[in-house]
């Protein structure tokens, strides 16, 4: 049994079968359920443990419908509206569940009906498990008000006025009850009859199309899995082709027969609807992760059952020969095509954030004017870097910013003829450059705009501790070029007696 | 009239299919040729050009025999140079390519990219690519560089794929043989994409690159000093330069040739053409040519 600390007393949380034929339950008084019984096997309560637990179980338990999710602390529900036959009937999957939770080592109940609060009550407190169509009423009614989902202290009033039933609560005309309970009453009554609809909020988002398969032996060779996947693909790739659609990302679900559960995703440039190729890019996937886990990819007791979803559906433009033969002229087509797999595989292998594109940023600040997209997404965007295009041909001048920047600019020791002049020469990483040739300064000022006033500091003094974040520096950048010709980008922060008078000197990027 | 109109688009027809033959040809005849980098004698040493379709090798800073040690405390001193002269090889390879935009896979390690920095937009747009025909890829090992590379190389595309390569990584020596760059070598020939493996660090080994040239940082060559310009306007720097021996050359001779890169042109020139002699010393009149005698009177 499992007791936690509630209202300052360590109160008992759950309570297993032979406990509570001591009549020991939840919400006792340790102390009292000691009493009662001295030797009792007491575990503290972990109540994130459960919830993970659940989330996986509810993970594993998409195995009969994508639709499904967590409910309470303790519940799962599943919408499996026309799937049931898949699993030889209602009464036939309750059975599979209650054994396959039993070999998991869970004690389960399980309801089915036609309505969210008819299969709680069932699975809570009904005599059978499925409510047969149409016999909703008739099972609900006998049963205790707290099987409609109702809060706690609204039960307790109910109990209060002598009502403890389902069928002595729907006699009572609605207009005093709406009056004396709040509107979550009645919509839990209604919610249960199904007079007032309720939908399932799946866990995971539910995929646009599904192709799966079920293995009576297990699949645990890799092999075997990524041969299932291909036909998977064919089944899924119909599917799209029927919407005239493909999909920017898809999802390989490995059940497992212990109740383990691999996710597998991989994302594309562009909509996809190609069998080899998402298969090629599920390999990827599967020998980076084999990477990653030293001992190759662990299928563990095999998996049973194999599913590939597509999500986000997009339009694929079918294209005639001569169309695809004038594109390959303007230079989209092939070429658009060939980069959007190479991006993709690359990306199912070593990641999203390891494969990116360069996209301009309107900031005059260097290191915020680029920022990097994964490919994956930002591949097929269209970008404007005209903005930093070389001079005008008789220039014959080093270019105005350097090709390579640090991801921080790195601090330097530079010595200039005056404060606020260039250097003359400088130590980076321990060695001492003499400088031969420099161009600047160019005089960069901060973005003024992102920070707070300095009146505001005042006020922001007054209100509490909300530390401000000072205005940076203005910089003046230097292009230099040292003895031996390499060339550098420094920059002294801060302007000499205006807003400091010991500027200090950092290294940003080089040249070429 | 029936008869005007039928030959009239046989005709069309045929320029239209001849067209597509020579395009064809252009494409599958200049995957394996030989592109001119712009400096003759250069171009004559590698037997017409940059070989498309083939492993290159780029090292940085002074060849140093023996201790690796010493090597790679002075990488990060020509890397920018290295990797600058691989950039500009294959934005030339791109130019050359009219028919459609070509795109460039641009791999490095994680210590390149932080002893070395990364690529900066602003940057690759002023030094003549437009950062939009690159894709950036930043592996943990050698091991992945070498795969997204041969990735790379079997994609219709890129033009070229740079790998820069901090070290030296047990992966590429494969314990003294060539399997690694042999790899390469053949990828790049299959389907003429040019690789260049960029080497921070690194002695020189036996591999099957084509080439290997050694990338030193040069002074830059004589730029426009104008006094009569506006200040803002007066040049100190001048085009990217660099100093670039070729040290092994399957095609010809080695030699050392001191190189310019011009952004705007997408071409290599030879700094020495580059003279004050091309731009005028005075603003509002043209430069002095050769064959016309400037006069001046004095009252």
């Amino acid at each position: 049994m499992l007791a936690a600390k509630e209202k300052n007393a360590f109160r008992l949380t759950a309570t297993d079968a032979r406990a509570a034929a001591l009549k020991l339950h939840p919400g006792q008084a340790l102390a009292d359920a000691r009493a009662i019984c001295p030797h009792l096997d007491v575990q503290p309560a972990d109540p994130d443990a459960d919830r993970t637990a659940l989330e996986a179980i509810a993970d594993w338990i998409r195995r009969y419908t994508p639709l499904a999710g967590c409910d309470g602390a303790d519940g799962l529900m599943l919408d499996i509206t026309g799937c049931s036959h898949l699993f030889g009937g209602e009464a036939a999957l309750v059975e599979e569940l209650r054994t396959r939770f039993y070999r998991l080592g869970f004690s389960t109940r399980i309801g089915i009906a036609e309505t969210v609060g008819g299969a709680w009550a069932a699975a809570r407190y009904g005599m059978t498990p499925v409510i047969e169509q149409g016999m909703l009423e008739e099972a609900l009614l006998p049963l205790s008000t707290a099987a409609l989902r109702l809060e706690a202290p609204d039960i307790k009033t109910l109990q209060r006025l002598g009502i403890t039933t389902v069928s002595q609560l729907i006699n009572i005309p609605r207009a005093p009850l709406e009056h004396r309970f709040r509107q979550t009453l009645l919509t839990r009554i209604d919610q249960a009859f199904g007079r007032q609809g309720e939908s399932i909020r799946p866990r995971l988002p539910v995929p646009d199309a599904i192709a799966e398969r079920r293995f009576c032996e297990p699949a645990i060779m890799v092999d075997e899995i990524l041969a299932c996947l291909f036909s998977l693909g064919i089944h899924l790739c119909e599917r799209l082709k029927e919407r005239g659609s493909g999909a920017r990302r898809f999802d390989l679900i490995l059940f497992g027969v212990d109740g383990k559960v691999e996710t597998l995703t991989v994302g594309t440039s562009r909509p996809l609807r190609d069998p080899e190729r998402i298969a090629r890019l599920f390999s990827e996937k599967l020998a980076a992760l084999s990477e990653i886990r030293q001992d190759g990819f662990d299928t563990g007791y095999g998996f049973d059952l194999i599913r590939l979803s597509a999500f986000v559906l997009e339009p694929i433009a079918v294209r005639q020969s001569h169309a695809a033969l004038n594109d390959n002229l303007a230079g989209t087509g092939d070429g658009e095509v060939a980069l959007g797999d190479l991006a993709d595989r690359l990306t199912a292998r070593l990641g999203r954030e390891a494969v990116v594109t360069l996209v301009p940023h309107e900031s005059h600040i260097p290191e915020r004017a680029n920022v990097a997209r994964p490919a994956v997404t930002a591949l097929t965007d269209k970008t404007d870097w005209s903005r930093h295009a070389p001079q005008d041909t008789h220039d014959y001048r080093t270019p105005l910013r350097p090709l390579r920047l640090f991801a921080t600019p790195e601090p330097i020791e530079a010595l200039a003829g005056i404060p606020d002049g260039p250097p003359a020469r400088f130590r980076w990483r321990k060695i001492l450059r003499r400088i031969a040739r420099v161009e600047g300064p160019e005089r960069i000022a901060p973005e003024w705009w992102r920070f707070p006033a300095p009146i505001e500091e005042a006020i922001g003094q007054q209100s509490g501790e909300r530390k401000m974040q000072p205005l940076p520096f203005s910089r003046d950048y230097y292009r230099i070029e040292d003895e031996a010709g390499r060339r550098y980008w420094v920059y002294r922060d801060g302007l000499y007696a205006r807003e400091t008078d010991t500027p200090r000197w950092y290294m940003h990027g080089v040249f070429g | 009239m029936d008869r005007f109109v039928i030959q009239h688009l046989k005709k069309e027809i045929g320029e239209m299919e001849m067209e597509e033959k020579a395009d064809s040809a252009i494409s599958a005849g200049s995957a394996h040729a030989h592109v001119p980098l712009g400096i003759a004698s250069l171009d004559r040493s590698l037997g017409g050009g940059l070989k498309c379709g083939a492993l290159h090798e780029i090292h940085g800073g002074h060849a140093k025999c023996g201790a690796s040690e010493g090597t790679l405390n002075g990488a990060h001193e020509s890397a920018g140079a290295a990797s600058a002269f691989a950039l500009a090889l294959a934005i030339r390879l791109a130019s050359v390519r009219q028919s459609y935009r070509p795109h460039i896979l641009w791999i490095q390690d994680t210590l390149s990219r932080h002893e070395a920095g990364r690529p900066y937009g602003p940057g690759l747009m002023a030094f003549g690519i437009d950062p939009d025909q690159l894709i950036f890829v930043t592996v943990k090992k050698a091991v992945h560089a070498l795969w997204a590379m041969e990735e790379g190389l079997q994609s219709s595309a890129l033009v070229a794929v740079i790998a820069e390569i901090w070290g030296e990584p047990a992966a590429l020596s494969m314990d003294g043989t060539m399997t690694a760059t042999r790899r390469l070598q053949l990828a790049a020939v299959k389907n003429g994409v040019t690789a260049l493996l960029v080497r921070h660090g690194a002695a020189p080994t036996a591999n099957a690159a084509r080439a290997r040239f050694r990338v030193t940082s040069a002074p830059g060559p004589p730029a426009r000093l104008d006094a009569s310009l506006p200040l803002d306007r007066r040049f100190i720097l001048g085009l990217p330069a660099w100093q670039v021996a070729l040290e092994r050359n399957r095609a010809g001779a080695t030699g050392r040739w001191p190189i310019a890169w011009s952004p705007h042109g997408t071409t290599f020139t030879d700094p020495a053409t580059l003279s004050l002699g091309v731009v005028s010393p005075f603003p509002d009149r043209p430069a002095c040519t050769s064959g016309t005698e400037r006069r001046a009177l004095a009252v």
